[in-house]
């Protein structure tokens, strides 16, 4: 069955591709708008424009914006294009941020993952948009690093150190060359400012969470009520020193909030069975709620 | 094994075969220079030799020993034309591989089809159960029987002489089932739990016009496989009156690790369209999620018992009903697992220009979130149904067939910003979360408890009738701030929040937190900036109900601490400097001290977390880049709690007060769980030779440390469970060492080695303990519990490799 489906995988892609290769010579045989605003520039800036032209940026001065060109970005350069000094040039790249962002917000302004931008943590801080952005690109998403989460490390050095926590997201792959798990911070975060709190790009914590762990999303017949408000009540989403993400190993962490009777109230030995093991979870595994009709006590 | 093998050859060889085809066409100029074309392949033989837990070191990946296509990308994008096609593969045909392809013309539309595989492996165990994976695990009937036939019953341990310790092994029954559980573990294999997570979808945007988009997702996403959970439950033992003047305080535990089927599949289609203008936008989207589980209980033969049979109150094993003695006494068990659910989401969100420099936006959603999986029966344990008046293995004994569980949400995100001067910003923001349950109220004659062995007709837990909850909340969060550029090098800046909570059904009514606090941002020249903030918050509660009743059977004095009155002192800083144009140095730093409900007698008190970290990075020259970081974090818990008496108390001055709480403070007790890690990098890039030789090199290590210190803060504990034990640190390191030399041979070809190191080792006794059947010794131990011993722990795995990339 793995043999088939992995056939089946493999014939698709190669079928997917040779059809987008047949496909290709075609389509580019059309014609395209010409660019705007850029002939000035290329005359002593041949190679900065080729390569500009392949990036995000350069295809969206084609297709995407129009009127876009070097100006849009740089500025009128009359001064600069007369003397052929770097000084008289606009400068994104050292500028103040400030400015660096009202110039991007100039088209940026129209994108929806910018609308909550204003106010947000990283406009507060005052950070430029080059901060994390190289405007002639090369990588994906025109970032500075290979992906997103080189980008963010450069300040959160709290966030890289979770992971290499015991426990933790699939973020990491040192295997790979390039380090790339399968998960960035933008599976979860939007850095340019969100709805909810925290830059999470969901309504709230716990709907980002039930994008992955949609089993944990519906309504139950018995609910533990910390789990729909907040799952970070227990869990430690970058990384943590316990298992499953857990903020306290258990039973701790019950015991922070449970002493209603005898065995829970217990300080414990460490060959108890409710310290080791799963803990509490040896005889309590539904913790995210149960919809058993025995499950009062999550027990089943 | 054969066939897969030869796919993936054949596969390799296609994708090469075509980015060799791409890469000569390109070298010629594709299309009379119409079409730019990029390839990127790297390929190469592995090897790859681990120690000890394969598993954790391959938890969310697969490297394996043999050849690889590690990362295979192509593009062709038209010159002066807007069509492109791009295709990516990673880490093909392993069990982690993913496939993006996309095609499209700019600014008119877009297509992308994604595979994306990504594995979850847990641990080996051993089970003794045929049907791993699936919603039965089945164990021989006879091993049942021989198990049951050696139960040491109540009445064994309870005999007069031993009355002191009723865990002895009286009888030797004890000894003799160990020795024929142990036999059969070491006749099993073990058994791999993992999962699998296997996502395609798709996704097509069209611009109806520049400003005017469309778009579809579909996505369908299959998790399979099996991980292990656990069913127990325990007895409550009279302890004897030889010396002590407390009764039944003594516990035996059993129970068994199982194996959780997973067999989830979970499809999400959306669809939407929005107007995106300079000025203003506006969108729209829908989107509906369709969660389905094939198993919706995990059933299972306990093998301790070939009979069903009903607990007990009376000691001997005697005639009464109840459920003190003999719990777990069931034949089959049956856990609910996630139920089958839909929901649906309305999103809109809007944003437009204002006078001032200014910015409203808007976001609105409604979400119906439904389930209504039909239920299982109360119980599989036949024994059980003459005490309940019904037939508990059959579900249509039970008043609903399904839950009828129903939420709406609805969400409102808006942000007010404005910079009316050139050196003032401004932000008001507001939110608002409702989760409102319309989940139908159930009322069950009873449920099955005490390991399915007796029938309550109250909750355990409460002492109420048998009736769920519909939990809710609203949530409102008003935040404001200020940031005022006092001069160019310096930025100051005030904020105040509120964030208001109105639950339902749970023990506390409202919450509000108050906050207010300040930064500032100063950059007195290019080659440094400091910024550093502060802030305060203060919760309240209203309505919190005290425990000991049955709206909230918790011990009276506790406090759950998400709910309960906080105080929050949080800072944070970081400090940049670029002493010269070949280095960096960066000091960075957060603190966060939580008090919860100080005047309250128990629950979680304080949380303390701290980091500070420093990096440093140096650039001598074109040819070489170190880098290095180091982080520490503190995290200190504080934890009082107290051992529950029955309805002892021991004579002296501190019990006066608290006679009718059931908490004696001879019995309190006290825990500080301090969690330390270290964290350490670094490395170097070196250009040995200018453009051709490179050197990549990096080491990273973590380490852990978890100290639970618990102590009696009122002398001796006169209960033996109340007694502070000490536990051992908790500690946990990984290495991980890389190393990569790659050599060009041209601006297209290099070819390199790799070695790669990981090393992780784990201290934790919760683990090492672990014996697949254990027969108790301790006040608290089990002495009839399996354990497939499921876990990692440590693994020190070696990855060296030779590649080649090509690209152009």
């Amino acid at each position: 069955m793995n043999v088939m489906s992995t056939r089946m995988r493999m014939s698709g892609s190669i079928v997917i591709l040779g059809l987008a290769l047949g496909v290709v010579p075609v389509a580019f045989g059309a014609e395209a708008p010409a660019a705007a605003g850029t002939e000035k520039c290329q005359s002593c800036h041949a190679d900065v424009a080729k390569a500009f032209g392949s990036t995000k940026h350069g295809k969206a001065a084609y297709y995407g914006v129009q009127g876009a060109g070097c100006v849009s970005c740089h500025g009128e350069s009359e001064k600069h294009a007369g003397s052929g000094d770097k000084a008289d040039a606009f400068n994104p790249a050292k500028a103040d941020p400030e400015k660096v962002n009202e110039t991007c917000l100039e088209c940026h302004s129209k994108t929806k993952a910018l609308m909550f931008w204003n106010g947000s943590a990283h406009s507060n801080n005052e950070l430029g948009c080059v901060a994390c952005h190289s405007v002639h690109g090369g990588k994906d998403k025109l970032l500075k690093a290979a992906d997103d989460k080189a980008v963010c490390f450069t300040c959160h050095k709290n966030v890289r150190a979770a992971m290499f926590a015991r426990s933790k997201h699939p973020m990491r792959d040192s295997s790979n060359p390039k380090g790339e798990g399968k998960m960035t911070c933008a599976s979860c975060h939007n850095p340019h400012g969100s709805e909810s709190e925290k830059l999470i790009s969901a309504k709230s914590v716990n709907d980002k969470c039930y994008e992955c762990h949609t089993e944990k999303k519906a309504p139950l017949l018995w609910e533990h009520s910390p789990v729909k408000e907040d799952c970070l009540t227990c869990h430690a989403a970058h990384g943590a020193a316990n298992d499953k993400l857990l903020t306290v190993r258990p039973p701790r962490l019950c015991q922070s909030c449970h002493m209603q009777g005898r065995h829970q109230s217990g300080t414990l030995d460490v060959n108890s069975v409710y310290a080791i093991g799963r803990s509490c979870l040896n005889c309590h595994p539904m913790v995210h709620g149960s919809n058993s009709p025995s499950g009062p006590v999550l027990q089943r | 094994m054969r066939g897969k093998g030869m796919s993936r050859k054949t596969f390799l060889g296609a994708l090469l075969a075509v980015a060799l085809a791409t890469g000569a066409q390109a070298a010629n100029d594709v299309m009379d220079g119409k079409l730019t074309v990029a390839v990127d392949a790297q390929v190469g033989v592995q090897a790859r030799q681990t120690d000890d837990s394969v598993e954790k070191f391959n938890e969310y990946r697969d490297v394996q020993t043999g050849f690889f296509l590690d990362d295979f990308r192509f593009s062709a994008d038209g010159t002066d034309s807007p069509y492109y096609v791009g295709f990516r593969a990673r880490h093909a045909l392993r069990a982690d591989e993913t496939y993006k392809l996309g095609f499209g013309r700019h600014g008119q539309y877009g297509v992308r089809f994604s595979y994306d595989s990504l594995p979850h492996n847990f641990a080996q165990g051993k089970l003794l159960y045929s049907g791993v994976g699936t919603g039965d695990l089945v164990i021989a009937d006879q091993l049942q029987a021989d198990l049951q036939a050696l139960e040491q019953t109540e009445n064994d341990r309870d005999a007069a002489a031993n009355k002191v310790n009723p865990l002895v092994d009286v009888t030797g029954e004890d000894a003799l089932t160990k020795g024929i559980v142990d036999g059969l573990y070491s006749t099993r294999d073990f058994t791999v739990l993992k999962l699998k997570r296997e996502k395609a979808s798709l996704a097509f945007d069209y611009d109806v016009a520049n400003d005017v988009k469309t778009w579809m997702k579909v996505s369908h996403e299959k998790r399979d496989g099996a991980r292990t959970i656990n069913a127990g439950s325990y007895e409550r033992w009279d302890q004897g009156a030889a010396g002590l003047t407390h009764l039944k305080d003594l516990f035996t535990i059993s129970g068994a690790e199982l194996a959780e089927p997973v067999d989830y599949r979970t499809i999400v289609f959306a669809v939407g369209a929005g107007v995106y203008k300079k000025a203003w936008l506006a969108d729209a989207e829908y989107s509906f999620t369709d969660f389905n589980n094939d198993y919706s209980a995990l059933r299972w033969d306990n093998a301790l018992r070939s009979t069903d049979e009903i607990g007990r109150t009376a000691a001997a094993g005697g005639a009464t009903l109840g459920n003190n003695y003999n719990r777990g006494r069931f034949v089959r068990g049956q856990l609910g697992l996630p139920p089958d659910s839909q929901s649906h989401q309305v999103n809109f969100n809007g944003s437009v220009e204002l006078p001032l420099h200014s910015r409203f936006a808007a976001s609105l959603g409604y979400g119906l979130i439904e389930q209504n999986q039909a239920f299982n029966p109360f119980s599989l344990n036949t024994a059980i149904s003459p005490r309940a008046g019904l037939d508990v293995t059959n579900p249509a004994a039970l008043p609903e067939s399904g839950l009828h569980g129903a939420v709406t949400t609805l969400t409102q995100s808006y942000v007010l910003s404005s910079k009316p001067i050139e050196s003032l910003s401004l932000a008001a923001k507001y939110r608002f979360y409702k989760y409102k349950n319309d989940t139908r109220r159930i009322s069950l004659p009873g449920y099955a408890a005490w390991g399915e062995s007796d029938w309550r007709t109250v909750r355990s837990d409460a002492g109420t009738a048998v009736q769920n909850d519909t939990l809710g909340f609203t949530k409102h969060t008003v935040d404001f701030s200020a940031d005022y550029k006092v001069a160019k090098p310096l930025t100051v800046g005030v904020e105040t929040g509120v964030e208001y909570w109105d639950r339902d059904e749970v023990r506390v009514d409202k919450t509000k937190e108050f906050s207010v606090g300040g930064s500032f941002i100063y950059r007195p020249a290019d080659f440094a900036s400091f910024k550093a903030a502060y802030k305060f918050a203060k919760r309240t509660d209203t309505g919190y109900i005290e425990g000991a009743v049955k709206k909230n059977p918790e011990a009276a004095g506790l406090r759950n601490f998400d709910w309960a009155e906080r105080t929050r002192n949080k800072a944070d800083g970081r400090l940049l400097l670029y002493p010269s144009d070949s280095v960096s140095v960066g000091f960075s730093g957060q603190f966060q001290r939580d008090q919860f409900a100080k005047d309250t007698r128990f629950g979680l008190k304080s949380v303390e977390a701290s980091n500070g970290s420093v990096d440093v990075s140096y650039s001598p020259s074109e040819t070489l880049n170190m880098f290095a970081s180091y982080t520490r974090e503190h995290r200190r818990s504080k934890i009082k709690n107290g051992a529950k008496d029955d309805a002892f108390n021991a004579a002296g001055p501190l019990d006066d007060s608290f006679t009718t709480s059931n908490f004696n403070p001879y019995n309190e007790w006290n825990s500080n769980i301090s969690e330390d890690v270290d964290t350490l990098g670094f490395g170097a890039n070196v250009a040995v030779i200018p453009e051709k030789l490179e050197l990549d090199a990096s080491y990273n290590f973590s380490h852990s440390r978890t100290d639970t210190y618990t102590y009696n803060p009122n002398g001796q504990a006169k209960l033996g469970n109340g007694e502070a034990k000490d536990w051992p640190l908790v500690k946990n390191s990984l290495h991980e060492i890389k190393a990569d030399l790659g050599y060009k041979f041209t601006k297209s070809i290099k070819a390199g080695t790799r070695y790669m190191y990981e090393g992780f080792h784990l201290t934790d006794f919760a683990w090492e303990n672990l014996q697949p059947y254990m027969p108790g010794y301790s006040a608290e131990n089990s002495t009839r519990y399996l354990f497939a011993d499921a876990t990692y722990r440590n693994y020190d795995s070696h990855v060296g490799m030779v590649y080649l990339n090509y690209s152009f």
